[in-house]
């Protein structure tokens, strides 16, 4: 609706609208590059969706990790990738957090001897919805540097 | 395809004013900063930051292209909201003259006292001239200034800078298959000894791709745009994406500084 205020785009350009498909898929790529080992602990684990994360390591404040979602839309995959992989009986996990809450939608999970994971699944969002990362691990504290990470979505056209 | 593109800004972030680049999270007090698109169209955006602005105090968002605003304002003001969404309806237009096109960007304000606290903006755009179904992604910077050798370096999307000769630590897992179809790239390359090439190239599981490009140099630092709407490379989801560069010759004095935007379409 709102390209109705814009006719001159759709002529200007030669494109079909709206696209030919209800929903579809897309990329958010987040590039997370460490360049210092990122401790990783139970109070120091939030990390932004999204480019830009100057910092490059994990932090507790949620606050400043979070993006109010400007639309719906729904993640579809996870990615992530560290420079060490956990020694034996640990597991090193990262999730999405939904307004504060760890989502157990998706959530890949690098093992010992592994180097990075993924996971793919469903996951609403909802317009305004607080969104974030939230790394986690099982078995005792690590200190491993997230390198990088990237999320699929899926979202509905204007 | 909706494209949803999230850039952050932390630290101590002055609002006072503050330019950044929409696409790789990069901010500036003086100037403009960011890419050189295909036309976008812009349209929800938010703003969230640490703590509210203060009573009558406020933050605006605006978006930029080529130097002049484009859609509406979105404002977060008070003592209680900490993030605000509104409809921008603006749109990123596509570059026509590489010498007088400025990048994209976005630019926040300070209405009262600067505050300096962590802050993100999320908007939703779309692709507005090639296809509406593709997204792009993006590496390097208005203004980066790569490091330049012959031997290979790498860098990684939604990174400005920071290049690597190490390309695992460049390297993103692409989540989603489909295919990269469409790539722009801005760049400056003088060098005082000519001729002078740019090898880059778009590499997938650390091998080159049928994206490998030439980028001549000159002999001053005027901006070149070159542009590849032919050549698609398939990707499939958990394949590694970067990006390497060399220079041709170690010769001359060289200045080498590149906007890349990779299009992308999804299964």
């Amino acid at each position: 609706m709102r390209f109705e205020l814009y006719p001159e785009l759709r002529r200007g350009v030669g494109v079909s609208w709206p696209p030919p498909t209800d929903f579809v898929g897309g990329v958010i790529v987040s590039a997370i590059v460490t360049i210092t080992t990122a401790l990783i602990t139970p109070t120091n684990s939030y990390i932004p969706v999204g480019s830009g994360w100057t910092a490059g390591k994990p932090v507790a404040d949620i606050a400043v990790t979070q993006f109010r979602a400007p639309r719906e839309f729904e993640f579809t995959s996870l990615y992530f990738a560290t420079s060490d992989t956990p020694t034996a009986g640990k597991t090193f996990t990262l999730c999405f957090n939904i307004n504060g809450v760890d989502s157990a939608a998706i959530v890949p999970a690098i093992t010992p001897g592994n180097y990075s994971a993924g996971a793919s699944g469903s996951l609403s969002v909802a317009q305004d919805d607080l969104v974030c990362l939230h790394a986690g691990f099982t078995g005792g504290a690590v200190s491993y540097a997230i390198r990088t990470a990237s999320s699929g979505y899926r979202m509905l056209p204007a | 395809m909706i494209h949803a593109v999230y850039t952050g800004m932390f630290g101590s972030v002055a609002f006072n004013p503050l330019y950044f680049d929409p696409f790789c999270g990069e901010y500036d007090t003086t100037k403009f900063v960011g890419h050189w698109t295909p036309a976008l169209q812009i349209y929800e955006a938010t703003m969230a930051v640490k703590t509210p602005p203060g009573a009558g105090e406020g933050y605006n968002l605006m978006m930029y292209s080529q130097d002049v605003q484009t859609g509406n304002t979105i404002v977060l003001s008070g003592d209680t909201d900490t993030s605000v969404r509104g409809d921008v309806t603006g749109l990123w237009a596509d570059c026509t003259d590489p010498a007088s096109f400025k990048s994209s960007a976005a630019r926040s304000t300070n209405i009262g006292t600067p505050v300096f606290q962590p802050g993100m903006v999320a908007y939703v755009c779309q692709c507005n001239a090639i296809d509406p179904a593709m997204n792009f992604h993006f590496a390097g910077h208005e203004n980066n200034g790569w490091t330049l050798s012959t031997s290979w370096r790498y860098t990684t999307f939604y990174k400005a800078g920071n290049t690597t000769t190490t390309e695992s630590t460049a390297q993103t897992i692409w989540p989603v298959t489909g295919t990269l179809k469409y790539v722009r790239i801005r760049y400056i390359s003088s060098c005082t000894v000519l001729p002078h090439d740019v090898n880059l190239r778009i590499r997938i599981d650390g091998a080159d791709t049928a994206m490998a490009y030439v980028l001549p140099s000159y002999a001053t630092t005027a901006p070149h745009l070159y542009d590849d709407t032919t050549t698609e490379v398939p990707i499939s989801a958990g394949q590694l994406a970067s990006i390497g560069y060399q220079r041709s010759s170690a010769t001359g004095v060289a200045v080498f500084t590149a906007s890349i935007a990779v299009g992308f379409i999804s299964d």
